[in-house]
């Protein structure tokens, strides 16, 4: 598609100059790629508002982004196929064990179709915070994690501030910084 | 449109800020807090001019359609989620939290839907699911068949209690 916008550039445009008629062909994709690519990007991006979402729990209960508003939170996404998740997972349980009385909150996300799956991979870890599931993709969609976990750090006025892709030992050093900073703004 | 609307806020944000910041220096710290509380009073209006003006463009009075949760005691009846459906298709398939439900119970009223209609006739399904009496699982539905003319159509969903049969009850109905 590209090949026949290029060719339609450069057979409509009246520049006889070859090496100009060119550059004007390339900048005219380059410029329209980058037109369509804003417009269908929906990943959020660190200092936008993250979009918000709500899912159903390991507790029952529905949650909702919003309501944790005034909170700094962590919005993690992983699978159970995925070793270095639930690795991670262990990791954000003990950040969320230090952090106390902080006011901090973790929504961890399972992209899992089945979450059955999830609830077996977290029986045995008696995590501190929620395991949220999204079946149906809804929020994998409006996040688009390109590489798991995918790990956002949310500040209390709902601003996406930090966004982590994959996981290796020692990350959790960095959002723990990271979140001591957010917390004292 | 919305991206637009967000970005003047900003700059009138950004803009209103740096003059605080350049006229801070010579005002004195009492008047420079009322000053700052009217400069957020300012922000706030004309945040929610550009929301009306925003749903003004993009849902027309012509077109619009609105659709509005209530709940009427809901001792029956937990709610979960509301499905919404609009001549077959699905419009919106909304979760509620604890702090929702409480704010329904409370005698809240909450837009579920606002979005653009034909005129002529049309069917509306909700699909209410939660727990309902005993504990069990709870799904069910009302049917709305309306006719859409020129200017905006209200519907409302509501949950009550037939108290005689310790059952809830679910209606769709017209705001008029």
């Amino acid at each position: 598609m590209l090949k026949l916008l290029y060719s339609r550039i450069l057979n409509g445009d009246r520049c006889s100059i070859w090496p100009l008629k060119h550059a004007g062909a390339a900048i005219c994709i380059v410029a329209t790629t980058l037109l369509i690519g804003s417009a269908w990007a929906k990943t959020p991006t660190v200092s936008e508002s993250a979009p918000d979402f709500a899912l159903k729990s390991s507790a029952g209960r529905n949650l909702r982004l919003s309501e944790f508003r005034g909170d700094v939170v962590i919005v993690n996404f992983w699978s159970t196929r995925c070793a270095r998740c639930l690795d991670q997972l262990d990791r954000l349980d003990a950040i969320n064990a230090a952090a106390g009385p902080n006011r901090m909150s973790i929504l961890s996300i399972n992209v899992d179709s089945d979450s059955g799956k999830a609830q077996r991979a977290i029986a045995g870890r008696d995590l501190g915070f929620p395991v949220l599931f999204d079946t149906d993709k809804t929020v994998s969609r409006l996040y688009d994690p390109a590489k798991l976990p995918m790990t956002i750090l949310i500040d209390p006025h709902g601003v996406v501030r930090y966004i982590h892709e994959g996981f290796h030992r020692g990350d959790e050093a960095l959002y723990a910084q990271e979140l001591a900073e957010l917390s004292a703004e | 449109m919305i991206k637009l609307f967000q970005r003047v806020t900003s700059v009138a944000l950004v803009l209103i800020l740096t003059q605080t910041a350049v006229s801070a220096t010579d005002v004195k710290p009492a008047s420079l807090d009322a000053e700052v509380q009217d400069l957020k009073g300012a922000v706030l209006d004309l945040n929610r001019e550009l929301f009306m003006l925003e749903e003004e463009l993009l849902y027309p009075a012509n077109t619009q359609i609105a659709v509005f949760m209530s709940m009427d005691i809901g001792e029956f009846f937990a709610l979960d989620s509301v499905q919404l459906e609009l001549d077959g298709k699905s419009v919106t398939n909304y979760l509620y939290t604890e702090r929702e439900v409480t704010a329904l119970h409370r005698g809240g009223v909450q837009q579920l839907f606002l979005g653009n209609l034909k005129t002529g006739e049309h069917e509306l399904v909700a699909i209410f699911t939660g727990v309902g009496p005993h504990g069990r699982d709870y799904r069910r539905g009302a049917t709305l068949t309306f006719d859409k003319q020129i200017g905006a159509k209200f519907v409302e969903l509501q949950i009550s209690d037939k108290a005689s049969k310790r059952q809830p009850e679910f209606y769709a109905r017209e705001w008029e």
